[in-house]
């Protein structure tokens, strides 16, 4: 297995790092991974208005894991990425995992550098992407897109819910590949290269803009108070076993009153807080069934649950199947 | 007469402006007092450090726009569309000119090797967008800069300023989705810059393109009030797609050129036929918008004249080879 962790917020750095890791020299930025790690090439360009942008285009040739580990300092990283996986692949966003097998992952999506982030992926993926190193303060300064100081943070807590992983199509497949053409001899690469980084970033913050405003999140929403309620969330979900927390206890720990948690978290999360937590949980269900270790009746322990038929009919009512048809036993 | 004093550092150009009129300068928008016309000059800086003017004005004033010899070389370069009041005059190191066309919508290209001033005459309603380009932006960002002195010795942008080259549908597209975007727009900024860069890399590889074709091909006679004329159909061409299009008989009588004439040099000129080019940029149009994620297919449909919903799919489809609904 290949893996390679990093907290860097710039891209140039960590380019050198993984050079020196795989023990090749870097020209211009550009890395040709050797054969026995990956057929293909990394490469990193810093545009003229101070963005980091790297690219990827190659097909790994052994077992793999990227780890971004969580960082104190706040970036964000736009990430345009086509895996065509020949086993399979995960997808860890924070505490949320999406697993995929032998498909085509083609998806546009934002993380930040507050949440940890990886790929793990089997040997024969084909991995293709622009991604854009974006630092917190750059959105509003110079895109000039200060609404987005309230609505991002609720946009990243979504983490990796379908609702933000939007798929690639046709437009972005075109700035992306006009942007991997390897044409050394056009007459003015960095302008071409910089103007289609824009165009993907305009057409990604022009839909997440009018989707989360249809999701309706709040855009009065102070920053703070969106990342105290992120913090509640982790701590009610962080274990299903025993009784949820009260929301008495909730509002103490985020210093707000309930009627302001509640709202708040309702506008970030898109549900009251039970409702939020009693899907998190049958999620949870869904995956320890899935991954075949456990019977239902233990899984219905491990998630708080004594009386299996309870489990069974709240299990049916948030995933509209039997938990016994979750159980990968084969 | 108003006379203004041009500058190769737009900054100071527009507060000087501000100052000169008596006006406030808020986040680069200059808003023009009725004395000198209706309007406004924004001051844009792009996010590769370019400044650019983008303005729209009704002038109210005669106006005359000086700008002496520098020893630095910058390019100024034009995008404008012009409705004119009179004739329009220059003076180029001494020598004068004068454009007689009703109509101007096209690229200029100007430099700071040579002393330059005109005269906008009260009654002129003019949309422009400016660049400066400096030495060492050129120097760094174009792969060719050194295979030429300056960018004005090229066949295709000599003698620009008085008569301008035409549009082409992708400057049109661009050019007037600057001016355009919903103010209001989350993005607007963005999507303005944006727009301008694409501007500029459009003209730049133009420029590199047509620099390897020989001289002659590029350059088509054609007398300058005809010319005029025809960038004049042009705009009316693409200035509403909700109503059917102009005849062509209809727009040859406004031009004073016979109905074969005018089919002839506009092919000649836009390098296509006239519905063609209007339903090329009623497309284009349509994608923009469907861009914007604010509308559906069926608003944008309508925007575009048309009531017959799968007559636009189709139509769409035929340009872009997708469904308008996969956008």
């Amino acid at each position: 297995m290949f893996s390679f962790e990093y907290t860097h917020s710039s891209y140039s750095q960590m380019i050198e790092d993984l050079a020196a890791r795989l023990n090749v020299r870097l020209k211009d930025n550009w890395l040709f991974f050797p054969e026995e790690i990956a057929s293909g090439y990394y490469r990193v360009l810093q545009l003229p208005n101070g963005l980091d942008v790297n690219i990827i285009n190659c097909r790994m040739n052994r077992d793999w894991f990227v780890h971004r580990k969580r960082d104190e300092e706040e970036y964000y990283t736009l990430r345009f990425d086509e895996l065509t996986v020949e086993k399979d692949i995960s997808i860890g966003i924070d505490t949320d995992v999406v697993e995929k097998k032998k498909e085509t992952v083609a998806v546009a999506y934002l993380t930040s550098s507050l949440f940890d982030w990886y790929y793990l992926g089997t040997k024969g993926t084909t991995f293709k992407g622009v991604n854009i190193l974006i630092p917190k303060q750059w959105l509003g300064k110079l895109m000039g897109i200060e609404l987005f100081d309230d609505i991002l943070p609720a946009y990243i807590a979504l983490k990796s819910r379908s609702f933000t992983m939007e798929p690639l199509d046709k437009v972005y497949y075109e700035l992306m590949n006009e942007i991997m053409q390897e044409d050394h001899d056009s007459p003015l690469p960095q302008l071409y290269i910089h103007n289609r980084v824009q165009l993907l970033m305009e057409r990604f913050f022009t839909r997440i803009h009018s989707r989360v405003s249809l999701a309706d999140v709040q855009s009065n929403i102070k920053h703070d108070d969106i990342y105290t309620v992120l913090k509640i969330e982790k701590l009610l979900i962080e274990n299903f076993s025993g009784k949820p927390r009260s929301i008495e206890e909730l509002s103490r720990k985020a210093t707000m009153s309930s009627t302001k948690l509640k709202k708040i978290f309702k506008s970030v999360f898109g549900l009251p807080i039970y409702e939020y937590y009693q899907q998190k949980r049958m999620q949870r269900a869904g995956e320890l069934l899935s991954s075949g270790k456990y019977s239902v009746k233990q899984v219905a322990e491990k998630i708080g649950y004594s009386n299996m038929s309870n489990f069974t009919n709240a299990f049916k009512k948030h995933m509209k199947q039997d938990p016994s048809a979750f159980s990968n036993t084969d | 007469m108003i006379v203004i004093e041009l500058k190769h550092n737009y900054k100071e150009y527009i507060q000087d402006l501000a100052a000169l009129l008596h006006k406030e300068l808020k986040n680069g928008l200059l808003v023009l007092p009725p004395s000198f016309g209706e309007g406004y000059v924004q001051f844009v800086e792009l996010p590769n450090g370019l400044e650019v003017l983008v303005s729209e004005i009704n002038f109210h004033e005669d106006v005359m726009y000086k700008r002496s010899k520098s020893p630095a070389y910058f390019c100024n370069l034009t995008f404008n569309e012009i409705q004119l009041s009179g004739s329009m005059s220059f003076t180029r190191d001494g020598v004068s000119m004068e454009d007689k066309s009703d109509y101007r919508a096209g690229v200029a290209l100007s430099s700071s090797l040579s002393e330059t001033s005109f005269v906008v005459k009260a009654g002129t309603k003019a949309k422009t967008i400016n660049f400066i380009l400096t030495e060492e932006w050129l120097k760094n960002n174009l792969n060719f800069f050194e295979e030429m002195h300056t960018l004005e010795e090229l066949t295709l942008y000599k003698n620009t300023l008085t008569h301008p080259e035409p549009f082409d549908s992708q400057n049109r597209i661009l050019f007037d989705e600057v001016f355009h975007t919903d103010r209001n727009h989350p993005m607007h900024k963005m999507i303005i810059k944006n727009r301008i860069m694409f501007l500029l890399e459009h003209f730049l590889s133009k420029l590199f393109r047509n620099m390897n074709k020989p001289i002659g091909v590029v350059h088509k006679k054609m007398k300058d009030a005809d010319l005029g004329k025809l960038m004049e159909v042009e705009t009316i061409l693409v200035k509403d797609f909700s109503q059917p299009p102009p005849t062509i008989v209809n727009l040859a009588a406004r031009t004073g050129m016979s109905v074969s004439k005018l089919k002839t040099a506009f092919k000649k000129v836009y390098n296509s036929g006239i519905y063609e080019y209007y339903q090329k940029n009623r497309m284009q149009k349509a994608r923009s918008l469907l861009l914007t994620g604010q509308y559906t297919v069926k608003e944008v449909g309508l925007q575009l004249g048309y009531t017959n919903l799968s007559n636009f799919s189709l139509a769409f489809k035929k340009e872009f080879g997708i469904l308008p609904s996969h956008v």
